[in-house]
C-alpha cells in the first residue's frame, strides 16, 4: 500500500483526475479551476490552495491544506470515487526455461514413478485477484488498515507471497500480447475464499496491533480488584463493629451492592479489551500473469500418467499442483487406484 | 475475536469486476493514497516522520512517542529533562493522531512567554497553522474557542472570563499543557480549568513535576488518569511521609504507578551529544556624538516614563518609550525612524513633536557607529559563517548595506520578506554568503544549524528572545561547539541586561528551556523587561541604577537557586522513567 502522505502531490493528482485545471501561482501556492460536477463538493468553482502555513498566512484568500482539515476530507472523498477495480498486466514475453523438465523433477516428487518427461508446454494467461479490504479493529482502541488477499483465479489458491514477486514488476495497463486465458472459478467463489483467508489474516494482525491488550487488561483488572477489595475490607470491619440488627442489615446490603458492582466492572473491563473486526471490500486488482502449462508424463510400472504442471515465471518456480481428490496443493504425487496422481494422504 | 464482513458492501466492487469496468493504474495509486490519508492504522509504524520538516527525532524521542501512543493511550505526563525536546515529542504524538484522523481539534496551553514559540515550532516543524488567542482573527470571533481547530493560548488567558466558560464549553480532541507544574495546586483556577476541559487525549509537559510537595504529583496525575493514585486521602496515607512531604513512603510502589502515566528521559542516559557553547562579550565604547545622543534620548525617556507612571498625561505610552529606548540601544538608524515618525504624527501635542524633531535632528548629525565598526572588525577575524541578530528592521537594513560596502557577502532575513524569498536567502547564506543579518522575526522558523557563530548586535530585553536566537543554531542536532558574541556598549540598558543575565544566571551556558523555568521562579511575577525598564527609568543617579540592577540580579540569582533545588529534588524522586521499547 502507498504511504505517500505528501499533501501537495495528492491534492494536485486528485484535482487533475477530477478534471480541474491547475496552475502553480507561487511558492507552495496552487490555483485550481474546478469542473462543474466537482465544484459543489467544495462549495466553490475555484480554489487557491496553500500547502505551507506561512504562505497561507501571507496570501489572502488562500485555503491552507493540512492534515485533519475539511478540505482534505473532501479531496479524500473525491479520490475514493476512483480505482475500485483495476486490471494490470505483467509485460514482456515469457521465457520458458530450457531446463523445465529437470526443474519439474526437482520441484515435485512423483513417488514410485520414473523421472518425469516433458511432453509439451504452452503459455496461458492467469488472473490473480487481489481483494483489498478496509479492516476496522475495535478494542480498547480503534485501528484501521487495508489488508489484501490474493487468490489465483483458476485454482482458487490463496497466494500469500504474491505481492513480494509482483513488486519486482513494472505493470502495464494493457496486455502487450494476446494469450489464451486459463479458465477461472466464479468470482463469488474466489471472493468467498478471500474472505476466509482474510479472517486468518486479521486474527494475526489483531495480535500485532494490540500486543499490550492483555497487559493493559490485567493492569486494569488488578486496579479494579484493589479498589473493591479495600472497600470490601472497610465494610467488613464496619459490619463487625455495628451492633444494631438494622444497621448490620444495611451494611450487608452495601456489601452485596459493592460485590455486584465489582463483578460488573470486571466484566466490562474484560469486554473492553476484546477485539472486534469489521471488514469491507474496498477495491479489487486483477493481476494478469502468464504461466507456462507443462504437460509431463511419468511411468509407474506399466502405466503412464500425465500431469499438468504450472511454471510461474513471476516467481521463477514450479507451482505445486492441486491434488485432484482433495484440492490441496501438494509437492508429492503418488499414483492412485482411481487412475490419477494424488497427494500421499489418499494412500 | 469476531470478524464481521459488512453486508452488501462488496457487491458494487464485484459487479465492476464482473462487468470488466477497470480503471486506470493511476486511479489505483490515487485511491491508495487517499486510503492512507483516511485510515487510522495502528501505531506500529509512525506516520509523522514523513511529513515533518527538519525534524530528525532521536531514538529516545521515538520510543517516547510510541510508548505514549501504544501504552499510555494518549494521556501522559512528559517529564524529560530540560532541553531534550518535549515539544517535538508532543508535536509528533499530535501528528500521529492527526494523520490517523483521531484528532482534529487541538488546544495548547502554555505560559504567556511560550505562546509565540509554540506557534512558530508548530508552523516550522509540523506545517500546522495554530492560531493564538491574541491574534486579530481570533479576537474578531465571538465563538473563537470552538471555531478554530488548532489554538495556542496562555493558561492565564484561558482561565479568566470571558474566555474560561467558552474554553470549557468547547470540545477538544487533544489538549497539550506546557510547563504543567503550574497545575500543581488543585485549588487554583488554572487547575480547575484543566480538570474541566473536555478532552480525549491530554499531554502534560514539565521538567519539574514536583516543586514543593509530593501531593502536587497526585494532582497532576489525577488530571490525566483520575483514580490512578486513588483518592487524595489514600495517597497521603500510602505515599507521603508525614515528617517530610517530599519523601515518598513506598517509593517503589509509587514509582510503579507513576510509570504507568509518566515518561522521563535524562540527558545522561539518552546519548544526546550537544556541542558546547562559548559566549564572549565584545565591549564597545560609543563614539562621543553617539553617546551624547543616547544620553539625551534616555533623559527624554526617563522624564516621560516617570510622568506616565505618575499618571500625568503627557501623550506617550510606556510601550512607546520602552521601544524608543530599545531602539537607541540598537542603532541610531532604529531610533531615528521612530523619532521622525512621531515628530510627524499629529496624534501628539506640538511641544512633544518639537522635542522629537529636535532629537531626530541630533540623531541625523551623529557620525559615529562604534558598534558597527566593532562588528566589521569581529567578522574579519571569524573565518566562517556568522549570523548577526538585531531586534530592528532599520538596524538590519543599515548593517546589511554597511557590511556589503565592506566587501562581505551578505544574506538578509526580515519579517517583510515572503516565504519564498526567505528560503532563497537562507539558501544563499548556506551556499555562498559569509554573513546573515536578520531580525528576530525574519529568522522565525528557520533552522540555521549549519552555522555555529552568532552575534547579538543588540540584545532583546526579553531573555526568552535571546534564548530563541541561540536556539536557531544551538539545539538538539548541533554537534559542533557554538560561539556567541554579544556586542555591549558601555552605559546602555543592554550592557546592564547582559551583566545580569551573564554574570548572575550564566544564561549563555543554560540549556534551552531552563531560562523560562528560572524566570518563572522570579519573586516578582512581571515581565523581566518591565522590571529592567522600571529600574532604568526610575534611577535618578548612577548609584541608584547600580543598586536597582543589583537587587534585580539578586532576584535572578535566587530564582536560579530555587530552580536548581527543584530540579535536584525531581531527579532524586523520579530518576529516570524510560519508555517501553517493543
Amino acid at each position: 500500500m502507498s504511504t505517500d502522505l505528501a499533501l501537495d502531490r495528492f491534492a494536485a493528482d486528485c484535482l487533475v483526475r477530477a478534471g480541474a485545471v491547475l496552475e502553480q501561482v507561487g511558492y507552495g501556492l496552487v490555483h485550481a479551476l474546478l469542473p462543474e460536477d466537482v465544484a459543489p463538493d467544495f462549495g466553490t468553482d475555484e480554489l487557491l490552495l496553500a500547502f505551507d502555513a506561512e504562505v497561507a498566512a501571507e496570501t489572502p484568500g488562500a485555503v491552507f491544506l493540512t492534515y485533519g482539515s475539511p478540505l482534505l476530507d473532501a479531496l479524500v472523498d473525491l479520490a475514493l470515487d476512483f480505482g475500485r477495480y483495476t486490471a494490470l498486466w505483467r509485460p514482456g514475453p515469457v521465457a520458458v526455461p530450457r531446463n523445465l523438465e529437470p526443474r519439474v523433477a526437482e520441484a515435485l516428487e512423483f513417488r514410485r514413478c520414473r523421472a518425469p518427461r516433458l511432453v509439451e508446454h504452452r503459455v496461458l494467461e492467469h488472473v490473480y485477484y487481489g481483494f483489498y479490504f478496509r479492516c476496522t479493529f475495535r478494542s480498547f482502541e480503534r485501528a484501521e488498515e487495508v489488508n489484501g488477499v490474493v487468490v489465483e483465479g483458476s485454482s482458487g489458491r490463496v497466494e500469500e507471497d504474491f505481492q513480494r514477486h509482483w513488486q519486482q514488476v513494472v505493470p502495464a495497463a494493457e496486455p502487450d500480447q494476446e494469450l489464451p486465458r486459463a479458465g477461472t472459478l466464479p468470482l463469488a467463489e474466489l471472493y468467498a475464499r478471500a474472505c476466509r483467508a482474510l479472517e486468518d489474516l486479521v486474527r494475526r494482525r489483531a495480535g500485532a496491533l494490540f500486543p499490550h491488550a492483555r497487559v493493559l487488561r490485567d493492569r486494569e483488572l488488578a486496579r479494579i480488584d484493589r479498589y473493591y477489595r479495600d472497600n470490601e475490607a472497610l465494610l467488613e470491619r464496619r459490619l463487625a463493629a455495628v451492633e444494631s440488627q438494622a444497621r448490620r442489615e444495611r451494611v450487608r446490603e452495601q456489601l452485596r451492592a459493592l460485590r455486584d458492582e465489582w463483578r460488573r466492572r470486571l466484566q466490562d473491563a474484560a469486554a473492553r479489551y476484546d477485539v472486534e473486526v469489521e471488514a469491507v471490500l474496498d477495491h479489487v486488482v486483477a493481476y494478469h500473469v502468464p504461466l507456462v502449462h507443462a504437460v509431463v508424463e511419468v511411468q509407474h510400472r506399466e502405466r503412464a500418467y500425465r500431469q499438468i504442471v504450472w511454471y510461474n515465471p513471476l516467481a521463477a518456480r514450479v507451482e505445486p499442483p492441486a491434488c485432484p481428490l482433495c484440492g490441496v496443493p501438494t509437492r508429492v504425487l503418488v499414483p492412485h487406484a482411481s487412475g490419477v496422481l494424488a497427494c500421499p494422504g489418499h494412500q | 475475536m469476531t470478524v464481521r464482513f459488512a453486508p452488501g458492501a462488496a457487491e458494487p466492487v464485484l459487479a465492476a469486476v464482473e462487468g470488466g469496468r477497470a480503471g486506470r493504474p493511476e486511479d489505483l495509486d490515487l485511491r491508495r493514497r487517499a486510503l492512507a490519508l483516511a485510515a487510522s492504522p495502528g501505531f506500529d509504524v509512525l506516520l509523522s516522520l514523513s511529513v515533518t520538516r527538519g525534524v530528525e527525532p532521536l531514538d529516545y524521542q521515538l520510543a517516547t512517542v510510541r510508548h505514549v501512543l501504544k501504552h499510555l493511550r494518549g494521556r501522559a505526563l512528559l517529564c524529560d529533562e530540560v532541553g531534550l525536546g518535549k515539544t517535538v515529542e508532543a508535536g509528533l504524538i499530535m501528528m500521529e493522531y492527526l494523520l490517523r484522523g483521531l484528532v482534529r481539534r487541538v488546544l495548547v496551553l502554555t505560559p504567556p512567554s511560550l505562546v509565540a514559540q509554540w506557534q512558530e515550532e508548530m508552523r516550522a516543524k509540523f506545517n500546522l497553522d495554530f492560531v493564538t488567542h491574541d491574534e486579530e482573527r481570533f479576537r474578531a470571533r465571538a465563538d473563537a474557542w470552538s471555531h478554530f481547530p488548532r489554538i495556542i493560548a496562555s493558561l492565564d488567558t484561558a482561565k479568566r472570563e470571558p474566555h474560561r466558560s467558552q474554553v470549557v464549553a468547547a470540545e477538544y480532541d487533544l489538549v497539550i499543557i506546557d510547563e504543567a507544574h503550574h497545575l500543581k495546586n488543585r485549588q487554583t483556577r488554572a487547575y480547575r480549568l484543566a480538570a474541566e476541559l473536555k478532552k480525549k487525549y491530554i499531554l502534560l509537559l514539565t521538567a519539574t513535576p514536583v516543586q514543593n510537595d509530593l501531593e502536587e504529583l497526585f494532582h497532576l496525575i489525577t488530571l490525566l488518569a483520575p483514580g490512578q493514585l486513588e483518592t487524595v486521602a489514600s495517597f497521603r496515607r500510602k505515599y507521603i511521609s508525614p515528617k517530610d512531604r517530599l519523601r515518598p513512603r513506598n517509593p517503589e510502589e509509587l514509582r510503579r504507578l507513576v510509570r504507568e502515566v509518566m515518561v522521563r528521559n535524562r540527558r545522561g542516559s539518552v546519548g544526546v551529544a550537544l556541542g558546547r557553547r562559548h559566549a564572549e562579550v565584545v565591549r564597545v565604547r560609543l563614539a562621543p556624538d553617539e553617546e551624547a545622543f543616547y544620553r539625551r534620548l534616555t533623559d527624554f525617556v526617563r522624564g516621560h516614563y516617570g510622568a506616565e507612571r505618575a499618571g500625568a498625561a503627557k501623550g506617550l505610552e510606556r510601550f512607546v518609550l520602552k521601544t524608543l529606548q530599545r531602539e537607541a540601544g540598537s542603532s541610531v538608524e532604529a531610533a531615528l525612524q521612530t523619532l521622525r515618525k512621531m515628530a510627524a504624527g499629529e496624534a501628539h501635542p506640538i511641544p512633544l513633536r518639537e522635542a522629537m524633531a529636535a532629537l531626530a535632528r541630533e540623531g541625523e548629525g551623529v557620525r559615529g557607529r562604534a558598534k558597527a565598526e566593532a562588528l566589521v572588525a569581529l567578522l574579519r577575524r571569524i573565518p566562517e559563517k556568522v549570523v548577526v541578530f538585531t531586534c530592528f528592521r532599520a538596524t538590519q537594513q543599515y548593517l546589511t548595506a554597511r557590511l556589503r560596502a565592506e566587501g562581505f557577502g551578505v544574506a538578509e532575513l526580515h519579517g517583510e520578506l515572503r516565504r519564498a524569498a526567505k528560503e532563497e536567502q537562507v539558501e544563499f547564506f548556506a551556499r555562498q554568503a559569509q554573513v546573515l543579518v536578520t531580525t528576530d522575526a525574519g529568522s522565525e522558523g528557520r533552522n540555521l544549524q549549519f552555522c555555529r557563530v552568532l552575534v547579538n548586535f543588540d540584545l532583546p530585553w526579553n531573555p526568552m528572545r535571546i534564548e530563541q536566537r541561540i536556539g536557531r543554531i544551538h539545539r538538539l542536532g548541533q554537534t559542533r561547539d557554538v560561539f556567541i558574541y554579544n556586542l555591549s556598549a558601555a552605559g546602555t540598558v543592554e550592557a546592564h541586561i547582559l551583566e545580569l543575565l551573564d554574570a548572575k544566571i550564566n544564561m549563555f551556558q543554560l540549556v534551552i528551556g531552563e531560562l523560562d523555568l528560572i524566570l518563572g521562579h522570579l519573586r516578582e511575577q512581571r515581565d523581566f523587561e518591565d522590571l529592567v525598564m522600571d529600574v532604568w527609568a526610575s534611577a535618578r543617579s548612577e548609584e541608584e541604577l547600580r543598586r536597582g540592577m543589583e537587587e534585580l540580579g539578586a532576584q535572578l540569582l535566587a530564582a536560579r537557586r530555587h530552580y536548581e533545588t527543584v530540579k535536584d529534588m525531581d531527579d532524586r524522586l523520579f530518576g529516570e522513567l524510560r519508555p517501553d521499547v517493543d
